[in-house]
């Protein structure tokens, strides 16, 4: 069996690392916010899972157009694996989203425009695996994948745009000029 | 948002980007090893 490269090794440590480092800033180093107290901290993980989620699901629509253009199904494994990751991120995004947004609005769930997104890409990328599942050859998977992986990757802009184009109380912190976001510290 | 707060939230930005980095590469790795599997098993069999 082939060894692990020690790159990789390497890595392995520094994520570790690197969530610790990130969970001491979140939980210590950051003030406390004035009006939502602690449970703002969840915003730190929040943020973190999200920005990598989308970024991954817009990563694999780049390998899905690499692999149509190649027909090398070395490029859709790359794509499953980058919507693998992406959806479990998405998912931790969205449970934390709903852990902060109790307090905060006073419910676990609204249909507000970013969480409706937020909640239809979750389902497109599940229905992704049920396609996948659903067909035997690997050639015909790969190319039904890639194609579908394509335009689900509509899905994460229109997500992250969702609380500029439309009405909603979801906050806007990164490039917004909503007041409302701007936190404060005790 | 206080400068505390900022540092924080880059953080963890780019610690949840290492992380992704490290499980996508761990997730292509067993991929790949899963792919050898396979064809050893094909080996064996015939």
């Amino acid at each position: 069996m082939p060894t692990k490269p020690t790159l990789l090794k390497v890595l392995d440590i520094v994520a570790l690392i690197m969530l610790g480092v990130a969970t001491y800033f979140a939980l210590v180093k950051a003030p406390t916010e004035l009006v939502m107290g602690q449970v703002q901290r969840v915003f730190y993980f929040h943020l973190g899972t999200a920005w990598t989620a989308l970024l991954g699901f817009l990563f694999s629509s780049v390998l899905s157009v690499i692999y149509l253009i190649t027909k090398d199904l070395r490029w859709d494994r790359y794509q499953v694996a980058a919507i693998e990751v992406s959806l479990v991120f998405f998912l931790i995004t969205i449970v934390l989203g709903s852990i902060w947004a109790r307090p905060a609005w006073n419910t676990w769930w609204t249909w507000d425009p970013r969480l409706t997104t937020a909640a239809i890409t979750e389902l497109v990328y599940i229905a992704y695996f049920m396609l996948r599942q659903g067909i035997d050859d690997p050639d015909r998977r790969a190319r039904f994948g890639a194609v579908y992986a394509l335009l689900g990757g509509i899905s994460a802009p229109i997500t992250f745009f969702a609380i500029r184009l439309y009405r909603t109380i979801h906050p806007v912190v990164i490039a917004g000029n909503n007041p409302e976001a701007e936190a404060a510290s005790a | 948002m206080t400068a505390d707060m900022r540092t924080a939230m880059f953080v963890a930005l780019f610690a949840f980007t290492v992380i992704f980095i490290d499980l996508y590469w761990n997730r292509i790795r067993l991929g790949d090893l899963q792919d050898k599997v396979e064809q050893l098993k094909l080996k064996v069999t015939m």
